[in-house]
């Protein structure tokens, strides 16, 4: 994908393939195009998909957290029948409700909108699943003392429980972060069609744009240039959380 | 000073909702309500325009009577099972490949993992180059081995096998990341017990490998089945269910049904079809852990 990013058409067609071009055959004409060209969006959808995979995974984090300390350590009416209910709702698939999600969203007059993307993004049952075995094994003397000192429950949560459970803090972030980022089928379905909001639509968007525009084919590297650029955050964010990733999906997965 | 506790445990209650309140009132806005609405739904004829009229059990007789519902049916519980036991074998031996000793191993985790970082839809795209029948390094691949050239997304045949191959590709380094984490877990100790039991590999795969990752692996095929019947993306992206509806699956055919037909009825009919069988097949996969544990 790097190579094709960096070839021009003419090379991609070139046979037999040559794996590894050398340096004066390279070009930045892909990537350039990616900023420059007026037919392609690219970096307002790299603010649309950044701002909409942020926005959710700071939501989620918060919501999650707050929500998943307050099954784990607080005395709540109906604990148990609340968390049925949440591991219940982890079973439901989004395709199954997604068409009256939609329909949901649109009585909201919510539709093209910002908050209509990120809405359904924001809150996820799993993450407070998560988010409540992580804190519940936060150290009950911890918050006792805590509560004795006379700190409210706010305090102790966001300065106290949310750092102690700092890996399943990072685990939610992450996690909602690539699905915001990789969120494909709702922003489709809740934006304009053709307007190609976020960077996976824009992927897609490369791949008719040849054939619509007259071409016999696909500019292949152009293509390779975009996906290029879409995975480059993913892959970032992966290194930065892939310890508590695996080790939050791990137990989440297994004692869930 | 009981007056006093009895008013704090009252407003740590109500702080304990308060903390609850976004979650839930979100959740309830965007699944719960949408969930119900699917349900009540799937019994009316809904046009795009949202005028209903009740319509009985009409729209699931047309789910199972229907040519292309059932076709679409078919072609899930086909990509479904090739897709699981190749997806539990293909992560299971690469999980415990990674998990040998060698040097350079951190290395070539990272590449082993790479697909899972990168992005579904992009990875997607760069097999539409690869499956290319004139010009992909695929089938230049079998032409150097003496084979003809495949048509792999053009012909019915070959369309569903390189969804598979694509899945595959991604979801088996995800799962596999899940099972070494799981594998690095089994105690050294059992293996050497086992060696001095005179146990070979294979021997040792079986009793020692194999029940201890057993629940996990359960826990694997239990997702990688949902997510397989599931399947939208590379469908959507590739084909677009063609050629001849030969990768038409039930989420891309609710998704169509719904945005280009606009029988909204009928569509959540199908995704509440989608909703039972999966709520089926975690039954019974929760049975299944729950044999093995213990």
């Amino acid at each position: 994908m790097i190579r094709g990013a960096l070839i021009d058409q003419g090379m991609w067609m070139h046979r037999p393939i040559i794996l590894l071009p050398s340096p004066k055959m390279l070009t930045l004409r892909a990537i350039g195009n990616c900023f420059t060209s007026q037919r392609i969006h690219l970096v307002r959808a790299l603010i649309n998909t950044t701002a909409v995979a942020s926005l959710s995974a700071i939501l989620n984090v918060i919501y999650a957290s707050m929500g998943g300390f307050a099954l784990a350590k607080m005395r709540v009416p109906f604990r148990g029948s609340i968390i049925a209910l949440l591991v219940l709702m982890i079973m439901v698939p989004f395709e199954a409700m997604m068409i009256s999600l939609f329909l949901v969203i649109a009585k909201m007059h919510l539709f093209n909108t910002l908050a209509g993307i990120v809405l359904p993004l924001s809150v996820s049952a799993f993450n407070v699943v998560l988010m409540w075995k992580f804190l519940s094994r936060v150290p009950d003397e911890l918050i006792e003392a805590a509560v004795i000192d006379g700190a409210d429950w706010g305090t102790i949560l966001f300065r106290l429980a949310m750092p102690v459970a700092a890996p399943g803090v990072a685990t939610v972030f992450v996690l909602s972060f690539v699905w915001g980022w990789e969120a494909f089928i709702w922003p489709l379905m809740i934006t304009d069609p053709g307007s190609d909001f976020n960077v996976v639509q824009q992927v897609l968007a490369a791949q008719t744009r040849g054939t619509l525009a007259g071409g016999i084919d696909v500019d292949w590297p152009q293509l390779m240039a975009i996906a290029l650029i879409a995975t480059i955050p993913m892959f970032a964010v992966f290194a930065f959380g892939q310890r508590f990733f695996v080790a939050g999906l791990t137990q989440g997965a297994v004692k869930g | 000073m009981t007056n006093r506790s009895a008013w704090d445990r009252g407003r740590e209650r109500v702080t304990a909702m308060a903390f609850l309140f976004p979650a839930m009132s979100v959740l309830t806005i965007t699944l719960l309500i949408p969930l119900l609405l699917s349900v009540g739904l799937s019994f009316t004829h809904c046009s795009r325009f949202l005028s209903i009229s009740p319509a009985g059990l009409s729209n699931y007789k047309t789910v199972l009577s229907s040519h292309l519902t059932l076709k679409s049916l078919r072609n899930t519980a086909c990509f479904t099972t090739i897709f699981v036991p190749c997806n539990a074998v293909l992560a299971m031996s690469l999980a415990m490949l990674l998990n040998e000793r060698a040097r350079g191993i951190r290395l070539v985790r990272l590449v082993c993992f790479a697909p899972v970082a990168l992005s579904g839809i992009a990875a997607i795209s760069v097999f539409r180059f690869l499956l290319d029948p004139d010009f992909g390094p695929l089938n230049s691949l079998l032409a150097a081995l003496g084979f003809a050239p495949i048509h792999w997304l053009g012909s019915e045949t070959w369309a569903m096998p390189s969804m598979v191959m694509i899945t595959l590709w991604k979801s088996s380094a995800f799962f596999a990341i899940i099972l070494l984490a799981t594998l690095q877990d089994v105690p050294v100790s059992l293996y050497e017990a086992a060696r001095v039991d005179g146990a070979g590999r294979v021997r040792q795969f079986l009793h020692v490998t194999l029940p201890g990752v057993a629940p996990v692996l359960i826990t694997v095929i239990a997702l990688s089945t949902i997510g397989a019947l599931r399947i939208f993306e590379p469908m959507y992206v590739l084909t677009s269910g063609g050629p001849n509806d030969a990768t038409q699956t039930i989420t891309l055919l609710a998704y169509r049904t719904a945005f280009q037909s606009g029988d909204i009825g009928l569509a959540n009919a199908i995704c509440c079809s989608l909703l039972a069988s999966i709520i089926v097949l975690t039954l019974i996969f929760n049975g299944l852990s729950r044999l093995v544990r213990r």
